[in-house]
């Protein structure tokens, strides 16, 4: 079913439209949130709350592009999930993808500054279009989506220390980027 | 800020970005699996003895077993594997020579959906045609239905037929005390398709009533428990909301009537009677809403005007 036709079934409030998006998107949402969390149980009750939050949320939102509205929600609940964890349930490979973004940050001598929710997103959007579409794609894969380094390698058929030092660099211009930007996070 | 709030910032740059990246790499790991192929290939070659072969097969086969399956978008169709089930108009012809009526009634209507394949067809109507005299009212009902489709005549009172040409009915009429099966077929340009059927709760469908224009038509389903209306503009493929719940919860707010939903959608409400047409755009029928677990039922009066969406609920009383 095109994703227009399921949006349309959540406004009309029939139940199929969580059956369709399942069938649809249930192995694309199960991928984002495996990223974030490692415990199969947590990824089940992940992957029913997103379905729920997005039932709760159209109507009012029209999302325009449903997988990505979608994979924003589950992304966010798994993320949840994650803080709630103990130490001993958390996901390894996601911990190096936090520590790798607090590259980014400020040192810890730099008075924060508060930033409203999109606030930042906005400048890290204006960031990624000043950087070349496989870097771009590359932060993207590793930030957005959480893959592993491995499977970026595979996926771009590149080495992973190639893709490694690509994000480094990426990760460095971005902080320089915020910096420039005035934006102390 | 923590790492973990950057994070979720990241979660918020633009969709075409992440759509792009989510697409992005892909063509390139497809070429390496192809020369890693062609390379085992060229191996196999010059090492080709029969028992070489036999050990590279073996390695082929555990490299794809190790592979990690990457399936981008998973269809109805992909999960069904081989071999796919398709439509069997000879089940149902052999289906017809069973001494089970139940059998029989079940395979003439399924038969009605051999109408896009000519010979099928007529096989059907000749097979079908002892049918027609049969002594069950059901299985003979039945029959005429189906042969009245298969023979293009098209003159059953099941049939709706719609302005631009195409008609429309459902199958299985009145299989049921509760109506018919919950799709409606649709005969356009002399090819069947089905055009539309309806979720949980609505399991029957009981009526279908065109616009005098026939542009529009009122659709009645129901439940063991519910009655469903619907207005489905065909060519245009708009549908109305639920009318019997959109009506429950207006009049509801009107009447100050605590409005609860239940989560299987059953709302108890329907008798509905004297379903009209006013005009092309209108249509009118009289309702019974529940409402407090049925303690409070209230007769109504519900007019929908469909190209201007706007509902007016008011009690029968008042009406008449």
């Amino acid at each position: 079913m095109e994703d227009q036709g399921i949006v349309h079934l959540y406004v009309q409030r029939s139940q199929q439209a969580l059956i369709e998006t399942k069938n649809k998107y249930g192995a694309y949402c199960k991928a984002i949130v495996r990223n974030i969390l490692s415990n199969y149980s947590d990824i089940e009750e992940c992957e029913n709350d997103t379905y729920l939050a997005v039932w709760n949320a159209i109507p009012p939102n029209m999302p325009r592009k449903f997988s990505i509205f979608l994979g924003r929600i589950a992304r966010n609940i798994a993320l949840d999930k994650y803080g709630y964890n103990t130490a001993k349930k958390r996901n390894c490979e996601f911990n190096v993808i936090l520590t790798e973004l607090e590259g980014c940050l400020a040192s810890p001598h730099t008075v924060e500054t508060e930033y409203e929710a999109g606030e930042v997103a906005s400048i890290i959007n204006q960031f990624l279009y000043t950087v070349d579409e496989q870097a771009r794609n590359l932060f993207i894969r590793r930030y957005w989506y959480s893959d592993s380094i491995e499977s970026i390698s595979i996926r771009f058929h590149m080495s992973s220390s190639k893709v490694k030092s690509s994000l480094f660099r990426t990760r460095n211009k971005l902080r320089a980027y915020l910096q420039k930007e005035g934006v102390n996070l | 800020m923590k790492s973990e709030d950057l994070y979720r910032e990241i979660g918020l740059i633009d969709e075409s970005l992440i759509e792009a990246a989510g697409n992005s790499g892909l063509k390139a790991r497809k070429k390496r699996i192809s020369k890693k192929v062609v390379i085992l290939v060229a191996c196999l070659a010059l090492y080709s003895s029969t028992a070489t072969a036999l050990l590279a097969t073996d390695y082929i086969q555990n490299q794809n077993q190790n592979q990690e399956p990457y399936i981008r978008y998973l269809t109805a169709e992909s999960m069904e594997l081989q071999p796919v089930t398709h439509y069997d108009a000879e089940k149902f012809l052999k289906a017809l020579k069973s001494d089970n009526n139940e059998y029989i009634y079940i395979a003439i209507n399924r038969l009605v959906e051999s109408f896009n394949d000519q010979n099928t067809r007529e096989k059907a109507i000749k097979e079908m045609k002892p049918f027609l005299e049969s002594n069950n009212e059901k299985i003979a009902d039945a029959a005429a239905f189906a042969i009245d489709i298969l023979s293009k005549t098209y003159e059953s009172p099941y049939i709706v037929k719609l302005a631009d040409g195409s008609m429309i009915f459902t199958l299985f009429n009145n299989y049921s005390d509760y109506g018919s099966q919950n799709v409606i077929w649709r005969i356009k340009d002399n090819a069947l398709k089905p055009l539309i059927s309806f979720s949980a709760p609505s399991m029957y469908i009981t009526k279908i009533i065109p616009s005098p224009d026939q542009k529009l038509i009122a659709i009645v389903t129901c439940s063991n428990k519910s009655e469903f209306v619907q207005i489905y503009n065909v060519e245009e493929r708009m549908i109305s909301p639920e009318l019997v719940e959109s009506a429950r919860v207006k009049y509801g707010a009107q009447q100050e009537i605590d409005t609860w939903i239940r989560t299987d959608h059953e709302n108890y409400s329907g008798g509905i009677n004297h379903i009209v047409w006013s005009d092309n755009d209108t249509l009118e029928f009289e309702g019974s809403l529940a409402y407090d677990d049925t303690a409070i039922i209230e007769s109504v009066m519900v007019t929908y005007q469909f190209s201007k969406k706007v509902l007016e609920v008011n009690e029968l009383n008042e009406v008449r």
